[in-house]
């Protein structure tokens, strides 16, 4: 086992404590709060006209959902404008980036055929013709045909990519299949706990959990091991596929403040010269 | 007797420098290939050095890398470059978000080899149709013409015809955008 | 009149009620058709309407019937001569450098050089295309109001004029193509582990510059700077601030060594990003090589 750090209440520079300016919110914060250890962040210098964005802190030690807190989301990024066309691009560079295509006709030189004059040029009666690796003849080259493994790989933009996982990320929120917890930590490693959770919670099929880091309590890597469409992954490993390709995207408390560090850093981090190829973005 | 060579730029990078029996010192080559390259010397040949841990030196250091995040603006009570800042204004049905650098997204686009020339609001939020016409009545008053305006709604952009930037900053400005 | 609906709140009602949005029914919005740039035979085919034989329509390049062409006629001008060896500095005017101060991107509680003006990400200059720095400008002098202590490369009169009536000092400095390349971005310089280089003096068309007190230059006689910095005051018309009466008047008196790239960072030192360290070195050859 893992040992986890504590859940942070309110140390970051942007996130305010709980206590203070709870005014403004549908739910009554302060009940929850006095109950929980899980703080709302209330966010600074956020200009007023950026709608509000909620969740429920939900647990994992039982099968049944306990609602342990309400945290408010970054607008920014949980209410992003929904950019459909803009994941579409996304999801296309990531099918293509990877792909390789390895069709390949010869060349003229490469045809095994004689190379001489097939008959002479005047006086058969037929058609000119100085070789039969012409394309003209059967068996010959294929003009423009597909040359040796060809990569498709192309870089998307950083902005792209940024506003791609803001967009995806919003839209599992905006239908509900998205689900914060307070960490992964099950009481058992047996899978049958975890299908009959996603059962009862009606999270679908196949679920997506995300943590910060990629060693994952030992519980739920084994329970999500034997079963292939409930999977885990690190917040560096979260991408606009794999978000919509689940059915259910659910975030430790951990991991939402780490997307959020790291997309906010692009969106206000100051101008980097040629950035477009560097590992340790997003 | 120092002899350097006049590509000791290169060499001095580092740092290595081995001294001759005779006092002169010896600049090692950076060689074009792995295989003619002489071995590195050992470490008793290589020059000394001291590592120091002096935080009013580190300042020095770290005033030179760059922020992660764009520092925000503290209040002043005056800006000598015009510069105004933000308010948002809940009695507006529209607003307008600043950059990252606190300025004003109102660009002009010029295409066409010059002969095109749109003027692109971006980052609107709230209405944006009331925002279109207001700008449009702005600018139509000013000009005395008409003005065609295009919205893009899901995008939070407006695209004025003809170069208006200096006029609608000045308007945006009026307004604390 | 209230703040009106968002358009974000209006696609995320919308969303609610659609279907899951998944890899199965996601596409690209609109597709444009990609216009076609010329059919076959268009390009080079046809005479595109010019006859029959367009070379023959036009003279050929700057010939004209029976005359000596203009480009033999007239004296060459040498106005561009040797362009591509010129050294060129990127404009930064007064207004671009309050802005920045207003908006704290720039310390003035601190010098102000060249790393500090790229650190902003708001000045590109690129030392492979001849670009040696900053060129100040006197766009705005009117309006500046900072008491700075700033490095430039290259300076008007009239910028000089309007820092120092703030109380400000300017001076110019001349930095060769490796040390422009180290202060565009010391944190690429710092990763790679390399010790600090020093410094190398201006070229000879340069020397003027940057040994005159006229021009602030860093090489120059400090007196004679305070003098012409009395001159400048009177030719302009504005009190000279007197220095040493300043609060921050060692903030101001800092000025870098003719062989030094970074302020308190001495040639020869390594840095070391990672454990927070500076390497310095004790051998006798390399300070004496290192010392200015």
């Amino acid at each position: 086992m893992v040992s986890r750090e504590p859940l942070k209440t309110g140390t970051k520079a942007d996130i305010e404590t709980v206590t203070e300016n709870v005014t403004n919110t549908d739910v009554d914060i302060s009940k929850t709060t006095s109950q929980s250890t899980i703080s709302v962040r209330n966010f600074k210098n956020l200009p007023a006209y950026f709608p509000t964005r909620k969740i429920w802190v939900e647990n994992l030690d039982t099968e049944e959902t306990n609602r342990l807190g309400i945290i408010n989301l970054h607008p920014e990024i949980f209410g992003a404008r929904p950019r459909i066309d803009i994941i579409w691009q996304n999801i296309v560079w990531q099918r293509n980036y990877k792909y390789i295509n390895y069709k390949c006709l010869p060349a003229k030189h490469e045809i095994q055929r004689s190379t001489r004059k097939p008959w002479p040029q005047k006086g058969t009666g037929r058609a000119r013709h100085g070789t039969k690796r012409s394309p003209l003849f059967i068996g010959g080259v294929k003009t423009h045909g597909p040359r040796g493994p060809r990569t498709h790989f192309y870089m998307l933009q950083v902005l792209q990519r940024v506003h791609g996982l803001c967009s995806s990320l919003s839209i599992k929120l905006a239908q509900d299949d998205l689900h914060v917890v307070n960490n992964l930590e099950i009481p058992v490693n047996d899978p049958s706990y975890l299908l009959n959770l996603v059962e009862t919670r009606k999270w679908g099929p196949s679920v997506l959990f995300v943590d910060v880091d990629d060693i994952m309590p030992e519980n739920i890597s084994i329970a999500a091991d034997s079963i292939k469409h409930i999977n885990l992954m690190p917040v560096y490993g979260l991408n606009c596929y794999s978000i919509l390709k689940y059915t259910t995207l659910v975030l430790t408390l951990n991991a939402v403040e780490r997307i959020e560090e790291k997309l906010l850093e692009q969106f206000y981090g100051p101008y980097v010269r040629n950035r477009k190829f560097r590992t340790s973005q997003v | 007797m120092l002899k350097i060579l006049p590509s000791y730029l290169s060499i001095l990078r580092s740092c290595r420098l081995i001294t001759k029996p005779n006092n002169s010192v010896d600049i090692i080559k950076r060689y074009s290939s792995y295989l003619s390259s002489k071995p590195i010397p050992k470490d008793e040949d290589l020059p000394k050095y001291e590592v120091t841990n002096d935080p009013k030196e580190w300042e020095f250091v770290m005033r030179l890398l760059p922020d992660k995040k764009i520092p925000e603006v503290k209040e002043k009570k005056e800006y000598p470059s015009g510069w105004k800042p933000q308010k948002f204004n809940p009695n507006m049905p529209y607003a307008i978000q600043r950059t990252k650098n606190h300025m004003i997204p109102i660009y002009l686009c010029i295409s066409h080899n010059n002969m095109r020339r749109i003027t692109v609001i971006k980052k609107i939020h709230g209405d944006i149709w009331t925002l279109a016409s207001d700008v449009r009545n702005y600018l139509e008053k000013l000009n005395k013409k008409k003005i065609c305006v295009k919205i893009h709604e899901i995008l939070g952009r407006i695209e004025v015809h003809g170069d208006h930037v200096s006029n609608l900053i000045v308007w945006a400005e009026k307004r604390n955008f | 009149m209230s703040f009106g609906k968002n358009v974000i709140e209006h696609a995320t009602d919308l969303l609610r009620v659609l279907p899951r949005l998944t890899i199965a029914n996601i596409g690209p919005i609109a597709k444009t058709k990609k216009k076609k740039l010329s059919r076959r035979g268009d390009a080079r085919g046809s005479t595109r309407g010019l006859g029959k034989k367009p070379r023959t329509a036009y003279f050929a390049v700057g010939s004209e019937t029976k005359k000596m062409p203009f480009f033999i006629k007239f004296p060459k001008e040498n106005y561009y001569k040797d362009y591509m060896f010129k050294r060129e500095y990127p404009p930064v005017s007064l207004v671009m450098l309050q802005t920045l101060i207003d908006l704290d991107r720039v310390d003035i509680s601190k010098p102000i050089d060249l790393a500090a003006i790229c650190k902003t990400g708001l000045y590109s200059f690129e030392p492979s295309e001849r670009h040696f720095g900053v060129n100040l400008t006197d766009e705005g002098a009117d309006i500046f109001k900072a008491k700075i202590n700033l490095e430039v490369q290259w300076a008007s009169e009239s910028a000089i004029a309007a820092i120092e009536r703030n109380g400000g000092v300017i001076t110019t400095a001349y930095y060769d193509v490796r040390s422009l390349h180290i202060l565009r971005n010391p944190q690429k310089f710092f990763e790679k582990g390399e010790s600090i280089p020093r410094r190398l003096n201006p070229p000879d068309d340069a020397v003027l510059f940057y040994t005159s007190a006229n021009t602030r230059g860093y090489l120059a006689d400090p007196e004679q700077i305070s003098w012409e910095r009395l001159v400048l005051a009177q030719k302009y018309g504005y009190k000279l601030p007197k220095l040493e009466d300043d609060p921050d008047y060692e903030m101001l008196m800092q000025r870098k060594d003719p062989r030094q790239i970074f302020y308190g960072l001495e040639p020869g030192w390594v840095v070391n990003l990672k454990d927070k360290i500076i390497l310095k070195s004790i051998d006798p050859t390399v300070n004496e090589y290192f010392k200015s």
